[in-house]
């Protein structure tokens, strides 16, 4: 499994996103971290100036959450693979399909939110193909520091 | 009870102008100390909101008494409000940043009152509360709707965020926004939202200093970065897309013309990005109107999102030509302003319509 943070927006406007990829010992654990998080759960605060924006991507699913949401189980998830993950550097920013309903700018009444389908593949596709091919992951590298790292707090 | 959009003292000076080119300004502020005539086409609205009892988005009802600032310390958590540690009038408590902070407050609350009549935020002298030392190494600062909040940097790329007094009239300018067009913080009104804040902050910064629209920097958030990062500030007015470019941060990815409109996801569809295209709209035409940008191009921004007129999903060209329109309204349909105004949405691919 491969797990994507992206963290947008702020007063800078600086992208940072990281990955990592999860297919060692420690791949329960992350699916554990994962499967914590509520991502069916659709987010509705309206945005607060300046504040990050969150894409989260992780086994078919994915996630758009203004940073005052991410606690919790988010929380968890985000520092874990801050730490853990491979920093990539910006270079264009992602364009991914809307979602259904959109995060932001559209009225929830319109769009059954708890029952939308599951996220298309092809976001984490999409996501993965963003970023830079010689900053791909390396996985035996990753994992060691991983487990010298930080445990999932959660 | 009269309000005005303009304090008295502006109206009188305005009123005896001798400056020939602003006759119809002149002629309006005469109007309003008559109390007979409108003097600015929002005041129908303020009338029927006065009669129904409430203020109207963005009015200034009375002459600016001065800012009520309260600043709170997070100590490094992310709960807020954290602790207070000065209020106004209160001597400084040796924290480089409560003093960068309420000093900042001060700087931003007396250009809105000096350039535009306004009583605070909300224009009827809302207290302005501020956190400082949020969170651990958090390098942003934000508005949450009611508050000013500042980290204190990574140290390592940024400092503290109350160093740079364009983040903190940026800051207080998303509360100004809100309580006038209250501008959709995504895509292209979130842009917007995001250049307004921007222009009044560097307008506070310009106002501070006595500066010229000549002789600014134009640059926002100047004294964030340390020097181990190759850049001269978070975002450039004049040279969108020029702020930056560090092997760790990456490149400045703010366009300067609508041909490089970025599409994107991440950062509620680019809104710290494309606000590259208005901002440079806007320097350009303080640049083209010259001396004071807050007497001129920023006149006519603050009065573009008071008139109480503009959909908070307002986009790129419905903004432009309001500040067109508002551009005619204040300086006249022949004014050099106008002129500049139009020209400047034209050089950054924004078609105004006429
Ligand atoms: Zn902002």
């Amino acid at each position: 499994m491969r797990i994507v943070v992206s963290r947008s927006g702020g007063f800078s406007g600086l992208t940072r996103r990281w990955v990592v990829d999860t297919d060692g010992p420690e791949s329960s654990d992350w699916h554990l971290l994962v499967d914590a998080c509520p991502w069916d759960e659709q987010v509705d605060d309206p945005p607060q100036p300046d504040r990050y924006f969150y894409i989260i991507v992780a086994n078919a699913h994915e996630a758009r959450l203004p940073e005052q949401q991410v606690e919790g189980p988010w929380r968890t998830l985000v520092d874990r693979v801050r730490s853990a993950g491979n920093p990539v550097p910006p270079t264009r920013p992602i364009d991914l399909p809307e979602l259904d309903p959109p995060a932001v700018d559209r009225p929830s009444v319109d769009s059954p939110a708890a029952d939308s389908p599951a996220v298309d593949p092809s976001v984490v596709e999409r996501a993965e193909r963003e970023l830079p091919e010689d900053r791909a992951p390396v996985h035996g590298r990753r994992q060691e520091e991983a487990r010298d790292g930080d445990q999932p707090r959660g | 009870m009269r309000h005005y959009i303009l304090p008295p003292y502006l109206l009188q000076h305005l009123a005896t102008a001798a400056d020939t080119r602003l006759p119809a300004v002149a002629e309006a502020a005469r109007a309003a100390l008559r109390d007979d005539e409108p003097v600015h086409s929002g005041r129908a609205a303020r009338q029927e909101a006065e009669d129904s009892g409430r203020a109207a988005p963005g009015m200034a009802t009375r002459t600016p008494r001065g800012p009520q600032r309260t600043i709170f310390d997070a100590g490094q958590a992310e709960e807020l409000p954290g602790r207070r540690v000065r209020g106004e009038g209160e001597p400084e408590n040796g924290d480089a940043a409560v003093t960068e902070a309420y000093d900042g407050l001060g700087a931003t609350y007396a250009m809105f009152a000096d350039a535009f009549g306004r009583a605070s935020i909300d224009g009827a002298e809302l207290p302005l509360d501020a956190t400082v030392h949020y969170g651990h190494r958090y390098e942003n600062a934000f508005w949450d709707g009611s508050r000013m909040v500042f980290g204190d940097g990574d140290g390592e790329i940024f400092h503290g965020f109350t160093k740079s007094i364009t983040v903190l009239g940026h800051e207080l300018s998303h509360g100004v926004i809100q309580h006038t067009t209250n501008l959709t913080y995504s895509g292209e009104s979130g842009a917007l939202n995001e250049s307004i804040a921007d222009v009044f902050g560097v307008l506070v910064e310009q106002h501070l200093h006595r500066q010229e629209a000549s002789s600014a920097s134009w640059l926002v958030g100047a004294e964030l970065f340390t020097d181990s990062v190759e850049g001269v500030a978070l975002r450039s007015m004049k040279a969108p897309g020029t702020a930056y470019d560090d092997d760790l941060l990456g490149r400045d990815p703010q366009p300067a013309h609508m041909t490089s409109f970025v599409v994107t996801t991440e950062d509620y569809g680019g809104v710290h990005i494309n606000s590259g295209i208005p901002n440079r709209a806007f320097c350009l035409a303080a640049e083209e109107i010259g001396g004071f940008a807050w007497q001129g191009a920023g006149r006519i921004w603050y009065d573009t999102i008071v008139r109480g007129d503009l959909a908070p999903t307002t986009d790129f060209v419905t903004f432009a030509s309001a500040t067109v329109t508002a551009a005619h309204a204040r300086f006249g349909a022949a004014s050099r302003e106008r002129a500049a105004v139009a020209s400047a949405w034209k050089t950054v691919g924004v078609q105004v319509t006429p």
